[in-house]
């Protein structure tokens, strides 16, 4: 699978499986952990998409646009960690 | 939640997900206030449902673009690299200047971008067939043509990214109103390449916020998920109208938005909105 076609995929899995659990969060009484668990699947796609991006540029051996996508993913990852800390 | 308004919500949410996919544009601007205003949240949450609802677009839109090769994926993560950079600037140094300086200062750049757009018309290099690093190509869905570019000025593009970054973490204005026109008139990247290219940096730009809100307790949940709906399916058709909408048309329609912008963002320096 090249990078696009993997990145695309990445993207969508964490879009529908976000929005299904946040629709049947919607419906359920408030407190529910589908809410939850679907946001935070929907908002890590992006980073998930970064790291699909990252392992397609590997395995082109595109190694310039690799190191880009590192250091794109290490600000990123340092974010989410400092948010959750 | 009432059904009202998880429907209002959808809708606002629908929106700013056409705005997000057509013209690489969080649409903060609008969520932000409209939220506030007729929802009467607080300025924080509304800012936390916001930067869920831009990731939420920006998912959708991204999963169709990258796919079509429309979004320039090398592109973007370099540039999102340069704008981190300045975001991270602007946030140290937003304490010592003024922001409705700044708001100024965003204002007279985007209206000097929209002027450029409406007045002279696309500049696209060709690649001289070396198959260089900075050498792409995307299929326009309008014509059916095969566009190649080569990305110009890449260090003056990056360094006008650093600015951009630094404008929207002082301002709070998302930074895809500078870098659309960043890649278009100085980089020379087709506008449909460059909005698409910026729909999916603002997906990576607005998981650092969201995810703080998120893990903070600040994010209202049954708010936030009720956008996101609207905004992925927003992001869907503003995909659909983006491809075959022609480049022109997407210019002159992306410089009235960016001058609406402008005019919004005014306001609220103004102390209107």
């Amino acid at each position: 699978m090249n990078m696009n076609k993997s990145i695309t995929w990445t993207l969508r899995i964490g879009i529908v499986l976000g929005l299904i659990l946040i629709i049947i969060g919607e419906f359920l009484e408030e407190g529910n952990p589908f809410l939850y668990y679907g946001l935070l699947l929907l908002i890590a796609s992006p980073m998930f998409a970064v790291i699909a991006a990252l392992i397609g540029l590997v395995r082109e051996k595109d190694w310039f646009w690799a190191l880009i996508a590192l250091i794109v993913l290490a600000i990123v990852i340092s974010g989410a960690v400092l948010a959750a800390l | 939640m009432e059904l009202l308004i998880l429907l209002s919500l959808i809708a606002l949410g629908a929106g700013a997900g056409i705005m997000g996919a057509l013209f690489g544009l969080g649409g903060g601007v609008i969520f932000v206030p409209v939220l506030m205003l007729c929802f009467g949240m607080a300025p924080a949450e509304a800012a936390a449902v916001s930067l869920v609802g831009i990731v939420a677009g920006s998912v959708g839109a991204s999963s169709v673009f990258v796919e079509k090769g429309l979004a320039n994926v090398r592109l973007g993560l370099l540039l999102e690299v340069t704008t981190t950079v300045g975001a991270i600037a602007g946030a140290l140094i937003a304490g010592f200047l003024e922001e409705w300086i700044l708001s100024l200062v965003f204002c007279a750049v985007m209206i000097y971008s929209a002027i450029r757009m409406i007045m002279s018309p696309e500049k696209v290099i060709e690649p001289n067939g070396n198959g260089g690093r900075m050498s792409f190509e995307y299929k326009d869905e309008e014509n059916g043509e095969n566009i190649s570019y080569e990305v110009q000025n890449v260090k003056e593009g990056s360094i006008a990214c650093v600015f951009a970054g630094m404008l929207s973490s002082m301002t709070g204005v998302g930074g895809g109103a500078i870098k659309v026109p960043v890649m278009n008139l100085i980089m020379h990247v087709p506008m449909k390449a460059a909005s698409s290219t910026s729909s999916y940096m603002i997906g990576i730009t607005a998981f650092s916020g969201a995810i703080t809100y998120f893990f903070s307790g600040q994010l209202d949940l049954a708010f936030a998920g009720a956008v996101s709906i609207g905004a992925f399916l927003g992001a869907i058709s503003g995909t659909y109208l983006a491809r075959k909408l022609s480049t022109k048309h997407l210019r002159k329609y992306f410089s009235v938005v960016l001058i609406l912008m402008a005019i919004l963002v005014l306001l609220r320096v103004g102390g209107i909105l």
